[in-house]
Parts: C-alpha cells; sequence; structure tokens
C-alpha cells in the first residue's frame, strides 16, 4: 500500500540526470531559492536555539496561554512554557527523526535490495516476496503498532517509521543494483579477481548510490511530517519533550487560543513544504509525482 | 474481458489468503505477549488463580501458547467461519465492530474521492493548459504547500474555524444530537435515509459529511491534479495533439477529448493506490471530526495492541485494495481503447 510512494519515488529517480554534479545542483527559479534559504534560515534557528530562546521546559503557570509579548515572542502554552523555544527545540527532535528514519530505512533498505539483486536468482526471489509482504502491509498500520509495542521516545518513533520505509528503498535499490551489474566495469573488476563481496560493495554500491541521494531529498520532509503524525496521535515522543505534532495535541484542548495551535503547525508547514520546493533541484522534471 | 474479470474474481480468494498470511505474521513479528495485550488491565485485576484459568481458556480456545504455524491454522479455521476473535477493548466480536465501523466510512472515502475528482482533474488540466504561466506557478505553489500541510493539523484548524467560529460546519459525529437516527439497515446514514426517504436526515448527515470529505479531498485532489498536470503537459507535447490543433479543432475540444483522455489513466491507477495512503488522512481526519469509523478503530486498536481488531482491520484494508484494484482495471477498459482490443483479441 506504500506503492504510492514506491511510484513516485521511482519516477523521481527516472527523471533524475545521471552524472548530477555539484555544479547542476544549484537552485535555479525563484521557488528552489526559497525552498533551500527557509532551509538554511531554519536549520540555523533550531541548532542555535539554546542562543535564540529560553528553556523550553521552564514553567510558570501563573501566565499560561499568553498571547504575544516581548517575553514570549508567539505566547506560551498551557503550562506557561514559551512556545517560540517550544518550536525551535521541538524542530530539533523531528530533523532528527527526519534524518535517522533515511538513514536507518536507508542503511537497511540499501543492503538488503543491494544483496537481493547483486545474489539474483531464487535469494532474489525469496527477498523481493518478503519485500512485497511489507508493502502490502499498510504501513501506518505498521508504525503504530511498532511504536505502540515499544513505547514513546525518540528512538521507537524512528524504528516504527524506519521499519515501514525500508522494502521501498529495498525495492528501488535492487532495480539499481540489476542495471549496475552488468556493466562492464564490473565485469572488469571481477576479471581482476575481486570477490564478490568486494565487488558488491566497492564496485557496485558506489555506482548505484545516486538513487539514494534523490530518495534522501525527495523523503526527509515527509519523515518528518510523518513523525508528527505519530506524535500527534500520541505514540511520538514522551511529554515534556517539546515536538511539533505532539504540541498540536496538546493544542487540541485550547481551541480558543489559535496562537498555540497555529504555529507549531505552520512551522511543520513551512520546513516540509521548504524541501519540497528545493526537492525540484534534484529532479527538475515535469514528473513530480509525490504522495504521503 | 468479461473473462479477465472472472479470473481477477475468481483468484480473489487465493490474493485474500495471502493477506491473511501477511496479517498474522506481520502481527506475529511484533515483540508482545497476545495474552497480555488481550488481558490488558483486565488481567492485572484478577486473583492469580483466577487469572490462570483466563489464560488457560483463552489458549485452549485461540492456541496462543502453540507454534506460529500451528496459531496461523487456528486462526484462519476460525476466520473461515466468521470468527475473527474478540476485540479486547470493546469486548465485541471483531466481526460485529466492523460492521459498525465500516459503513461510515465506505461513505467518507467515497465522498472524499468524489471531491478529488472533481477538483483535481480540471485544475490539473488548467494548469497544464497555462504551463510556464502565472497561473501554473500559482498553482504549483498551492499544490506544493497541499502535499506539504499536516493533515491532522490542516483538519483541526479547519475544524476550530469553520465549526467553532463560523458554525458552517456540522459538529462531530454523523447525525446532530437532535436528529432521529433512520433505520439501520446498510450502517451507511446516507444510504438509509434515502431508503426510509428521511430527507431532514440526509441533510444532516450530508452537512456532517461535508467537512471530513472536503479536507480529505482537497489533499488528495491537489495530489491528482499533480499528476494530471505532469501527464498533460506529456500530452500537450504529443504528435496527436499537434494533429488535432492543425485540423483546426477548437482549444477546449483539443484539451479535453484529446489530451485528457490519455492524461487520465495514470490518475485511475492512482486513485486505486491511493486507496492505501488515503488509511494515514482517514486516522487522523476520523480522530478530529470523531466520525465514527474505521480510522478510529484502527487508531484505538493499534495503540490498545488489540491484536485481534487489527488483523480484522488489515483484513478489511486488504480487502477494499484487491476491489479498488479489480475496479481500476474495469476502468481501465472504459478509459484505454487499446487495453479493450488487446483483451478481446
Amino acid at each position: 500500500m506504500t506503492s504510492g510512494r514506491l511510484r513516485r519515488l521511482e519516477e523521481a529517480i527516472a527523471a533524475t540526470r545521471i552524472g548530477t554534479t555539484l555544479e547542476s545542483l544549484r537552485p535555479r527559479t525563484f521557488l528552489e531559492f526559497y525552498g533551500v534559504g527557509v532551509i538554511v534560515v531554519m536549520v540555523t534557528a533550531i541548532a542555535a536555539a539554546p542562543l535564540m530562546a529560553p528553556d523550553p521546559f521552564a514553567q510558570d503557570l501563573t501566565s499560561s496561554l499568553a498571547g504575544s509579548s516581548a517575553e514570549h515572542w508567539l505566547g506560551t502554552d498551557n503550562l506557561g512554557r514559551d512556545l517560540w523555544s517550544r518550536i525551535l527545540y521541538g524542530g530539533r527532535v523531528s530533523l532528527v527523526i527526519g534524518v535517522f528514519v533515511l538513514l536507518t530505512a536507508g542503511a537497511v533498505g540499501v543492503l538488503y535490495g543491494a544483496v537481493s539483486g547483486y545474489a539474483g536468482g531464487m535469494v532474489d526471489a525469496v527477498m523481493m516476496r518478503i519485500v512485497d509482504i511489507f508493502l502490502s502491509f499498510p504501513s501506518i498500520m505498521l508504525a503504530l503498532l511498532i511504536s505502540a509495542a515499544l513505547g514513546p521516545t525518540v528512538r521507537n518513533v524512528i524504528i516504527a517509521i524506519a521499519a515501514a520505509w525500508w522494502p521501498v528503498y529495498a525495492r528501488l535499490v535492487r532495480g539499481q543494483v540489476i542495471v549496475v551489474k552488468e556493466r562492464e566495469f564490473v565485469t572488469a573488476s571481477r576479471a581482476l579477481g575481486a570477490g564478490p563481496i568486494r565487488n558488491l560493495f566497492r564496485t557496485v554500491l558506489p555506482n548505484s548510490f545516486g538513487v539514494m541521494k534523490t530518495i534522501f531529498v525527495l523523503d526527509v520532509g515527509y519523515a518528518i511530517l510523518a513523525g508528527s503524525t505519530l506524535g500527534f496521535l500520541g505514540l511520538g515522543v514522551s511529554p515534556p519533550t517539546p515536538e511539533w505534532g505532539y504540541m498540536i495535541r496538546e493544542a487540541l484542548q485550547y481551541p480558543t487560543h489559535w496562537w498555540f495551535i497555529l504555529s507549531p503547525g505552520l512551522a511543520l508547514l513551512l520546513f516540509v513544504s521548504a524541501i519540497n520546493f528545493a526537492g525540484g533541484i534534484v529532479t527538475r522534471s515535469v514528473h513530480e509525482v509525490p504522495v504521503r | 474481458m468479461r473473462w479477465v474479470v472472472l479470473r481477477r474474481l475468481a483468484l480473489a480468494p487465493f490474493v485474500l489468503l495471502g493477506m491473511t498470511c501477511i496479517t498474522f505474521f506481520v502481527s506475529q513479528l511484533i515483540p508482545i505477549d497476545p495474552v497480555a495485550a488481550y488481558l490488558g488491565g483486565r488481567g492485572a485485576s484478577q486473583s492469580d488463580a483466577a487469572e490462570q484459568a483466563i489464560i488457560d481458556a483463552l489458549n485452549a480456545r485461540w492456541g496462543w501458547d502453540r507454534p506460529i504455524p500451528e496459531r496461523y491454522w487456528i486462526y484462519l479455521t476460525n476466520l473461515l467461519q466468521g470468527d475473527m476473535g474478540e476485540s479486547s477493548h470493546s469486548a465485541r466480536a471483531v466481526s460485529t465492530d466492523l460492521a459498525n465501523v465500516v459503513p461510515p466510512t465506505i461513505e467518507l472515502v467515497v465522498a472524499a474521492l468524489v471531491v478529488a475528482l472533481v477538483f483535481g482533474i480540471p485544475l490539473g488540466v488548467f494548469a497544464a493548459a497555462r504551463r510556464g504561466g502565472a497561473w501554473d506557478t500559482f498553482f504549483k505553489v498551492v499544490s506544493t504547500l497541499a502535499i506539504s500541510v499536516p493533515v491532522f493539523w490542516l483538519a483541526i484548524v479547519g475544524f476550530t474555524v469553520f465549526y467553532g467560529r463560523l458554525g458552517w460546519a456540522a459538529g462531530p459525529g454523523q447525525l446532530d444530537i437532535f436528529t432521529r437516527p433512520p433505520p439501520d439497515v446498510t450502517g451507511m446514514v446516507t444510504v438509509d435515509s434515502i431508503l426510509a426517504r428521511r430527507w431532514d436526515a440526509l441533510l444532516d448527515t450530508l452537512h456532517h459529511l461535508a467537512f471530513p470529505a472536503l479536507v480529505l479531498g482537497l489533499v488528495i485532489g491537489f495530489y491528482f491534479a499533480r499528476v494530471v498536470r505532469s501527464e498533460m503537459v506529456d500530452a500537450l507535447e504529443s504528435d496527436y495533439v499537434r494533429t488535432a490543433r492543425g485540423k483546426g479543432l477548437r482549444r477546449r475540444l483539443v484539451l479535453y477529448r484529446h489530451a485528457l483522455r490519455n492524461a487520465v489513466i495514470p490518475v485511475i491507477t492512482l486513485s486505486g493506490l491511493a486507496f492505501g495512503s488515503l488509511l494515514t488522512g482517514i486516522i487522523v481526519v476520523e480522530h478530529v471530526v470523531g466520525w465514527p469509523g474505521l480510522g478510529q478503530y484502527a487508531y484505538t486498536a493499534a495503540t490498545r495492541l488489540d491484536l485481534n481488531a487489527i488483523a480484522g482491520v488489515v483484513l478489511v484494508i486488504s480487502l477494499a485494495y484487491v476491489l479498488a484494484n479489480l475496479a481500476v482495471d474495469l476502468l481501465y477498459t472504459v478509459a484505454d481503447p487499446r487495453v479493450r482490443d488487446g483483451m478481446r483479441s
């Protein structure tokens, strides 16, 4: 059921030009500049949070749910904690989830897909049927189940989403490895006496890696969204850790305090859309087929 | 063509059998004790002896202490008799629960897909016809925002504004508390209202359906529109469109009759696939607006580690997926004469 994602990534990979150089990865259009700019500003602010904001855990119940003021730029939440600070620190959690989901799912998927594609034959057939099984299981159910079973921590959120996402990467990398392993330089390496393991990891994989770069740029936004969805459902990180999705869940009880509910959502929207605007740099093609 | 459909239908039970296998084994990969998960808080409140008796009884019925392949066999034989087990959360049979929650979700999904198709396809055509222009850029910005927005947040903000502030949207649930519900026939309140000729109930339930359907429909619709746009751009640069233009056909005719006809095929595939992706949206939107459907049930099942209910939910989704793809195959033949003729020969 993640086939929507699979299809989107397949199209993006097909659209990625071969031989991407640093020169060609420059933003060209206004929207791409905007995306890159917002990402740079937000990541800097998130990284420099201790310099720019007060303690995100400091409660001040006498000024709870206060509006914007010189002391609290975005106002305070239900426990009187500074929202601006919680949004900056919450960005750290979201960013860590996004990046580590891709690293974990990417590592598992690349390894699995590479072995499957390189081995070929029966091994490949069996390994890919296992991937099919995972692909046909609704990914959100798998993520919900795992995070409910393991408990709400950042590490478990990453495991839960990565467990639901790796099969897509395995499938994509396998496809790439199958193409690359037939190329002449692989035969040459084999003729020079390289064994299968050296051949796979030193010759085939480095040349199949372009795929993962595209995936990384296109998927990091969706990984952040998936993390915040789990947070919103109460299965993300445990309080009092600030996290954008969980903040929205907390704000749900105070619908009249609009800044409380708007600010974390806007932060998410701003960040994820910036990533998607900047994503055009990697694919730069008419085929933009994203799915959640 | 008829043969293809019949073959598909004949294969469907086997596909479903595969799905039960997947459901079962994936839920076994989760490192939790099914007996403990089933008993939950109830288990702890009993004395040790009573608890052991309960555990033995559960093991006797579901074979939770047996090896995994044997448990699968027990699960399957129970399933064939329509016994999907008992939900540990609701303490009812899972099949009874599903019969209650599936119809409202069918209403929501159908309404959302209608919204998505009705505005998504023309929007994609519109943007493609003006590709590179200001409207196209505007479309790109808005649709990128639409695919980046957290759906749960959009639903909350929309609900707060349109229900809380403006009072345009209806409140939580399927019917107003003052509206007498129509007699329960199909479980779908819209259909039941029509069957019972209760026009007041029909209007009320449509009012309640409108908001969640619009939120889901908008998000999917923009996604459809992006696909239509990129396919249309390809189609508009093709030779047959140039020929059609060269013949002097009207612009609208070329757009809708020649180009869209070819661009819409991937959308058909995607609406089948989107069924799976829809689930995330259904879970959060139902959660926000209190729609008593499968999404809420799935959420409760997963968070309470209600394994029987989870297996039931996944089975229902798999069934929907199989049916949706069958419908997609049928639609293909309508949209693409090559498929129709290819199947005849």
